[in-house]
């Protein structure tokens, strides 16, 4: 029995996914395309370092003592960028031992660095396809790394692309019915980093939704008592976690798709040449 | 403990959102993921009964003040 045709390979996907995770772009530019490598580092860590500038470098202050560890932060979305991250880590660290306050654009800055991490994610689910199945096409919003990225964006969107709209539609209303209720039964008060520093960033992988969230009612003070605080707390993170599995399905769906095509191209590549 | 038809409630609205992720993650086809679901809710509710059994004999054996 004849083994299935292959299509011959840019690079090791593995090594091509380890350089995009330390430095962005670094992986596509070991496959040979420094034009996406660089407006890839542009991207991701223009967004970083703007993120650190807003936010003063003092995000992982807003852990509390007690927590702070040398890894305690690898578990933030900033983990993502690698480089960034242990910058940030190495430069800033948690700050000076004593309390100041955090800057008026603290929030929208811990969003940009987060935003990058997942980014970078995203770029390194690109650089592992781009590494097994070199393409010319330009990239459709059916292409995995993309569908990852609007999966995450809006929950249920990247299933919408595919055309899967049942999927989506339940995705959306389950996974952005958790972040409202959770909201709702908490008050708002699930959506600071500050007081949550790690369910936070659960929240977080509920994308667009989660900051706008945070935009309109982020930041408010607890003046009593909120029964279900925790609760809510959780529930909203959980929604969050939930669309981590959302992105995998919607990788996976996409990657099959993509295999099945090369798979069928290269076999009929292969008739042609027989031929 | 007078809230806890609430917390039944919002345990079960979770764990219906998780049992759908997880038969949406294991089945790309929705028909025979939405026909996995009950079994999965099933498994669900059944391993974290065990669970929380398990916790509270815990607690009561080995965390009691009494």
């Amino acid at each position: 029995m004849s083994s299935p045709p292959r299509t011959p390979q840019a690079g090791a996907p593995g090594a091509a996914v380890l350089l995009t995770w330390f430095v962005p772009g670094a992986g596509h530019l070991y496959l040979g395309r420094p034009v996406f490598a660089l407006a890839a580092f542009v991207l991701v860590e223009g967004l970083y370092f703007l993120g650190l500038y807003l936010s003063a470098g003092m995000g992982f202050e807003f852990l509390q003592e007690e927590l702070r560890g040398p890894f305690t932060p690898a578990l933030a979305p900033e983990a993502g960028n690698l480089g960034g991250f242990l910058w940030q880590m190495r430069e800033y660290g948690y700050g000076m031992p004593f309390p100041r306050p955090y800057p008026a654009t603290m929030a929208l800055g811990v969003t940009l660095t987060s935003t990058s991490g997942v980014l970078n994610a995203c770029l390194m689910v690109q650089a592992h396809l781009d590494a097994r199945s070199p393409r010319t096409q330009p990239p459709s919003l059916r292409s995995p790394a993309l569908a990852v990225l609007l999966a995450w964006l809006v929950p249920g969107l990247g299933h919408f692309v595919q055309g899967r709209r049942l999927r989506g539609a339940m995705v959306f209303l389950m996974l952005v019915g958790m972040l409202a209720m959770g909201t709702a039964l908490a008050e708002g008060a699930n959506l600071s980093r500050e007081m949550h520093f790690f369910y936070w960033g659960g929240q977080f992988m509920s994308g667009l939704p989660a900051m706008a969230l945070e935009a309109l009612h982020g930041g408010q003070r607890v003046q009593s008592f909120v029964a279900y605080a925790e609760a809510g707390l959780v529930i909203a993170s959980v929604g969050g976690l939930l669309n981590i599995m959302a992105m995998l399905d919607v990788f996976g769906y996409s990657d099959g798709h993509l295999a099945a095509g090369d798979a069928t191209a290269a076999g009929s590549a292969g008739v042609e040449v027989a031929a | 403990m007078k809230d806890l038809p609430v917390h039944l409630a919002l345990f079960a609205l979770v764990s219906a959102a998780i049992a759908l992720s997880g038969a949406f993650y294991s089945h790309s086809e929705d028909a025979p993921a939405l026909r996995s679901l009950p079994r999965r809710l099933f498994v669900f509710f059944l391993s974290c009964t065990i669970l929380g059994a398990v916790l509270l004999v815990m607690e009561h054996t080995f965390a009691s003040v009494r």
